[in-house]
């Protein structure tokens, strides 16, 4: 399987007053193609840090992140916001919908970012909406859904534009123990069914249990790889 | 696009009452301006209106020089042939109206005021003036050169009535000219001050006076189209001898011009004054809305959101506010207009009869009327206005970082 992220040597310092907090600690990782990654760790272990560089949401101290090829660094904003949008998807522990757009809507908002006919979104969304299992929920805004129900057009939004790799940072912290675990069987069920690659940062032990590779991180460095298949 | 548009129309409407306070500030302020801007012009239409029909014309040819000075024995030489040759070049565009002003005094067997007498032709007048409108008793003049009209007023200080003489006496070409009159009507033009000095009699009737045959202290040319005035009395000037002076009508009645300009400066300071504090009171409401949706701004770029789509969507937002506002205070302010534009608004009460400004007597009674260029103006810069003032915080939008954004509660 080839590397669809590479990660060399990445650290991530912040300025906190005089003292520096180094959040990423010279973190080095591949990872394949169609794989569902653990990142796992105590709280501050790096784990949010080292998700948001991978999606080029922030910019590392020094190191290097490359996906599908292309390394982040030389890439300008634009371009990275472009790969964001057409090769990424991301899942947030806060669902982060939009709140003035219904189920259906969220789910089309990056389709039609990414300039996707009408006819090409609507059938995506209605495949991916029935795929997270949302059927006849679709004109329902998200304060009219439950924390699950809202989280699962996270994900039908991360999967609809067919990512390649989805990017989820606790995506089932703010879930009950049932919704949780019937989510991670869903994104399972996608990994295996669709091919789309899925990197957490969480400590759920349901994810971990249906994890492929789980890789702990302490105070910004990588101190086990396990793979599980 | 179409997402852009819905996304904003619905932050518009997500906070009603705070859109509902922006609107009502944006189209108050707007209600505000249509109302007075068309107030004053109708009242400047008509202090135009008036002076150019009584006192000018959309052109005026005067003897050289007549404008400064208004010498009485400066005259349009050869008028009836300057008459016909103007009635030709103006053809069906308007009507050529022949005047002389005379200085003098009028009396009567119980006393003598001065006077400020017109000579004019009675058949082409009516139709460019309205004095024979302001006829309070008796008949309007005819072709009866005997004929004279007072103003009411001094008909009341030399206590003639219909029917009675009075002899009107002027410079003529060496020594004092009068002629005998006999009083066939009274007018009242809304100004008791002007209805003291005012009389009117027949051209030839003037020129007699005068001693001065074949001559007009001013033709006057009243145009169908007003805004024809520059193309026309530049052809006229070409066409007529320098001896004469070709003016339009904001130089032939300067000080209506200037007054009018002044005041329309004036109100234009006004206007930007009341837009720059609409317009800050509209970047405070979307800086709010901005800083409280900078989560969801976040996950936007995150998701791969251009930054220039957000600036797209508040700048939207601005439009739409602005358009509801334009919408809601054109509206506004052409309903508090309407009674003004039919039934006018009566400011006797504040000026009394006299409503002179700027030598022109007007109505007591103001009719307002609508400023339809303005309004326009006012419409486009509302919404501009309210687009102008989402721009900072769009670009502060724009400038935010995923992260950072997406931890901002």
């Amino acid at each position: 399987m080839p590397a669809i992220v590479s990660v060399r040597d990445l650290r991530r310092e912040y300025q906190q007053g005089t003292n520096t907090i180094k959040a990423l600690d010279g973190v080095s990782l591949d990872i394949d193609e169609g794989d569902f990654v653990v990142l796992m760790g105590p709280s501050g272990s790096g784990k949010s840090t080292l998700l948001n560089l991978i999606g080029g949401l922030d910019a590392p101290t020094s190191g290097a992140v490359v996906v599908e090829g292309k390394d982040l660094a030389q890439m300008s904003a634009a371009e990275r916001a472009r790969m964001r949008l057409e090769r990424l998807g991301f899942v947030f522990q806060a669902y982060n919908l939009i709140p003035v757009l219904s189920a259906y809507e969220n789910a089309e908002f990056v389709l039609l970012m990414q300039g996707r006919s009408a006819a090409e979104r609507k059938e995506r969304v209605m495949e991916t909406l029935h795929a997270v299992g949302l059927d006849g929920m679709e004109g329902r805004r998200p304060s009219e859904l439950s924390g699950g129900q809202q989280q699962r057009v996270a994900v039908a939004r991360a999967i609809a534009g067919k990512p390649a790799l989805v990017l989820a940072d606790e995506p089932t912290a703010n879930l009950d123990s049932k919704t949780g675990a019937d989510l991670v069987e869903l994104m399972r069920q996608l990994n295996e069914e669709h091919g789309i690659t899925f990197v957490f940062a969480t400590h759920d032990p349901k994810i971990m249990d249906r994890a492929r590779r789980i890789v702990r991180l302490v105070d910004g460095q990588i101190v086990s790889d396990e793979r599980l298949d | 696009m179409w997402i852009l548009l819905k996304l904003a129309a619905r932050n518009v409407f997500r906070n009603v009452r705070r859109t509902a306070i922006t609107v009502a500030a944006v189209s108050l302020g707007l209600a505000l301006m249509v109302m007075s801007n068309n107030l004053s012009y109708g009242m400047y239409q008509t202090m135009i209106r008036t002076g150019i029909s009584t006192m000018a014309g959309h052109v005026v040819i005067q003897g050289d020089g007549y404008q400064d000075s208004q010498e009485m024995r400066t005259f349009v030489p050869d008028a009836a042939a300057a008459q016909a040759q103007l009635d030709a070049s103006v053809g069906d565009d308007g009507l050529v109206v022949p005047r002389m002003f005379l200085q003098g005094l009028i009396t009567s067997p119980n006393g003598s005021v001065s006077v400020a007498a017109t000579g004019l032709d009675p058949v082409r007048e009516v139709e460019v003036s309205d004095w024979h409108e302001k006829v309070v008793d008796g008949v309007f003049l005819s072709d009866d050169d005997g004929a004279i009209i007072l103003g009411r007023t001094m008909a009341e200080s030399l206590q003639v009535e219909l029917g009675d003489k009075v002899v009107v006496m002027v410079q003529g070409e060496e020594d004092v000219s009068s002629r005998l009159f006999r009083v066939r009507g009274l007018i009242a033009t809304g100004s008791a001050a002007a209805d003291g000095f005012l009389a009117m009699i027949t051209l030839d009737a003037a020129q007699e006076l005068m001693e001065a045959p074949d001559v007009v202290h001013q033709l006057s040319v009243h145009l169908d189209d007003p805004d024809d005035y520059a193309a026309h009395a530049a052809e006229i000037r070409g066409a007529l001898p320098e001896s004469v002076e070709v003016l339009g009508w904001p130089e032939a009645l300067p000080a209506i011009h200037d007054m009018v300009e002044m005041d329309t400066r004036q109100n234009n300071s006004m206007m930007f004054i009341i837009g720059l504090i609409v317009a800050l009171g509209v970047l405070n409401t979307v800086l709010m809305s901005v800083i409280e949706r900078i989560r969801e701004f976040g996950v936007m770029l995150a998701l791969g959101t251009a930054p220039s789509k957000l600036v797209t969507i508040i700048v939207m937002e601005g439009a739409i506010l602005g358009v509801i506002s334009v919408a809601v205070g054109v509206g506004l302010g052409m309903l508090v207009s309407w009674p003004m534009i039919t039934q006018g608004v009566d400011f006797s009460a504040m000026m009394g009869s006299n409503l002179e400004v700027s030598g022109v007597n007007l109505d007591a009674v103001v009719y307002a009327a609508i400023d339809w260029e303005r309004l326009i103006i006012y419409s486009l810069a509302g919404v501009a206005m309210t687009m102008l003032s989402t721009i900072y915080p769009a670009i502060k939008a724009a400038r935010l970082r995923p992260v950072e954004s997406m931890r901002h509660v």
